[in-house]
Formats: C-alpha cells, sequence, structure tokens
C-alpha cells in the first residue's frame, strides 16, 4: 500500500479490506482507536471494558466488512457497532459511577491539568455516570464526540426526536447534579 | 426548558445549525426570553463538561486486533478436533451403509430366513470354482463317488457290479 494514510478515505480502506488486505484493518484502528475508546469509556466508565469494546468493535469491522455499503458514512457505521456493544455492556454489568475496583472503591477522573480542573473533571464524570443509559449514550456522543442529532440516530437506530428528548433531559440533569456539587 | 424551541436550541449548541436557519433562529432567540435563557443554561453545562478530558493511555489495540483477526481466520479454516472426528464418523457410517447396499444388490447378504441354504450352496460353488480354476479338481473332489477306484468294478450281464 503506498498510499498515503491522511489520502487514503475510510471507504477506500473498507474496500481493501474487504478484498482481504488487513494492512487496511490496522490503518482503520490507528485511525479512529482513540474516538472509539473515549466513547466506550465515556459511556461504560471503566477502562479495560472500553478497550474490550475498542477491539471487539474493529474485529467486527473486520468480520463484516464485506457488508459495509460505501454509502454509508464509516464513523457512523463504527459507532453503530460501538453503541450496540455499550449497550450490551449495559445489560450485563452494574451501574457505573466511574471506575470501579476490585474492592469496590471508585476510580476519581483522570486528572489534566490543576488539582482545581482534576476536581472538576471528577464531577463531571460522576454526574454522567449518574445518567440513565441511554441518557448518557446520547449525550456523550453529542457533548463529547461531536456527532449531530442526526448522526446520533443513526448510529443508535433511535428517532431523532427521541434523542433530542434524551438530550434535553440529559444536559438538564447534568446541570442540576453541577449546580448541586457546586454548592458542597 | 418549556419552548418547543428546544431541538433548535440542542443543534445550534451542537453547531448544527448554519446559513438562514442559524440567522432565523438568533433573530427569535432575541425575542423569546425563554429561549434565551434555555440557550444560556445548555451553554453553561456544555461548557462545564468540557472539563472531563480524558487521559488517552497507550491503549493501542491494533496488535491486538490484528492479532484476534488472524487467530479467527485461522480457526474458521482449520477443522476443529469435533468436527474432524464427526466427519471422521460420518465417513464410517457412510461406508457402512453403502457396503451393506452393495451386499444386497449383489447378493452376498441375504435376509435370515435364506441364510443357511443360500450361503451352503454358494459357499460350495465358489469352492468348487476355486479348485476347478486351480486344477485340483481330480484330488479334492468331496463326494466319495468320486474317489479314485482301486479296481474296476465288473459290470454284470443283468447291469449289477459284482461285489
Amino acid at each position: 500500500m503506498d498510499d498515503s494514510v491522511e489520502t487514503v478515505s475510510d471507504a477506500q480502506l473498507m474496500a481493501r479490506l474487504a478484498g482481504g488486505e488487513r494492512a487496511a484493518l490496522a490503518l482503520l484502528v490507528r485511525r479512529h482507536q482513540r474516538q472509539v475508546f473515549q466513547l466506550a469509556y465515556r459511556t461504560t466508565g471503566d477502562h479495560v471494558l472500553a478497550e474490550d469494546i475498542g477491539q471487539e468493535a474493529f474485529l467486527r469491522v473486520w468480520r463484516y466488512a464485506k457488508r459495509y455499503e460505501s454509502t454509508a458514512q464509516f464513523t457512523t457505521w463504527l459507532y453503530r457497532i460501538v453503541v450496540n456493544l455499550c449497550l450490551d455492556a449495559f445489560k450485563r454489568r452494574r451501574p457505573i459511577t466511574g471506575d470501579v475496583h476490585a474492592n469496590g472503591d471508585v476510580e476519581p477522573a483522570r486528572q489534566v491539568g490543576t488539582i482545581e480542573a482534576g476536581e472538576r473533571a471528577d464531577a463531571v464524570q460522576r454526574a454522567v455516570a449518574a445518567l440513565p443509559d441511554r441518557q448518557r449514550l446520547a449525550v456523550v456522543m453529542h457533548r463529547f464526540s461531536g456527532l449531530a442529532v442526526r448522526s446520533i440516530a443513526e448510529a443508535t437506530g433511535w428517532s431523532e426526536s427521541a434523542v433530542e428528548s434524551l438530550l434535553v433531559r440529559a444536559y438538564a440533569a447534568l446541570r442540576r447534579a453541577l449546580q448541586e456539587l457546586e454548592k458542597k | 426548558m418549556a419552548c418547543p424551541q428546544d431541538n433548535k436550541i440542542l443543534r445550534l449548541v451542537g453547531g448544527e445549525l448554519a446559513g438562514a436557519e442559524e440567522r432565523d433562529f438568533r433573530r427569535h432567540l432575541a425575542a423569546c426570553p425563554v429561549c434565551a435563557d434555555a440557550l444560556e443554561a445548555l451553554s453553561s453545562t456544555w461548557n462545564d463538561l468540557g472539563a472531563w478530558q480524558i487521559e488517552t493511555r497507550d491503549a493501542d489495540v491494533v496488535e491486538r486486533v490484528l492479532g484476534q483477526a488472524e487467530a479467527q481466520e485461522v480457526a474458521t479454516h482449520t477443522p476443529t478436533i469435533m468436527a474432524v472426528f464427526t466427519r471422521g464418523w460420518l465417513r464410517i457410517a457412510a461406508s457402512i451403509a453403502l457396503a451393506a447396499g452393495l451386499g444386497i444388490v449383489t447378493g452376498t447378504l441375504v435376509p435370515p430366513g435364506r441364510v443357511a441354504q443360500d450361503s451352503a450352496s454358494s459357499a460350495v460353488s465358489a469352492d468348487d470354482e476355486l479348485i476347478n480354476a486351480l486344477g485340483l479338481d481330480e484330488l479334492a473332489t468331496p463326494s466319495a463317488t468320486r474317489l479314485p477306484l482301486a479296481f474296476e468294478p465288473v459290470a454284470a450281464p443283468n447291469g449289477e457290479a459284482e461285489s
């Protein structure tokens, strides 16, 4: 493969992957793993689970490459896989409250910048984690993955109005939760 | 948020409104305090959420994914022990069925009631053919009447042999 990684589109890589070129998979993983991991982590609150979800998502990309239709945007297709894996994970595991260690302690958000910023990040993580699953998934995709309402609807299979409703309720709940934390 | 323009506020904050649609909505915001308050609240929450940055760990799953893909590819092309076992038994069963079928067609296998008679005669017949083929028919004739006699019987005038 002599093309520059940047110039090859996702759809082209998928076509190569469907043709059996496994190197195309490596490029797709490198290009999207960060976004996939962040979506899975913010949604599940578990680093190990998020990595497992990311790994399984790309394996499914490889497995079902021949079914991919280039008319669909690759990222929407990929996010749909990740969303399904996250929804499956919700069914299997306990409610999330951030990273939960074996002893039951909750790992605070990884600190970035000052201590105050770290505390703020921790508060946001807890507030997001406290949302119902579907609201959390919608708000993570909207606020952190930067997906438009229509893209979220396509990735989740929910209607646009359902996504909007979830987002309105989620942001309202987050606002209340963050105001409560500020008062303390 | 009670204003029916909730969806527009979401899209504006999410950067989805543009052009004439954005202009029209901003005009509405200037005239609607409910929507203006809702926009301010959502913008504030949106900015607060930005505090949650995730450190990207060295979670490079490329090698793991490629390794798994290769392993699964090999697995799909390599029959499992169970598959080999099952396929082996199927072959044996098919062979037995084929042999039984051929046996019935050629008469080697017959219904139980005819076994003794037919197998005895066919065994004798097969023996005879073998003996004839080897040129031993004079030495190995099973019937006593066909043994070479030490003397020639003399035919009596009435046709009876003398003892």
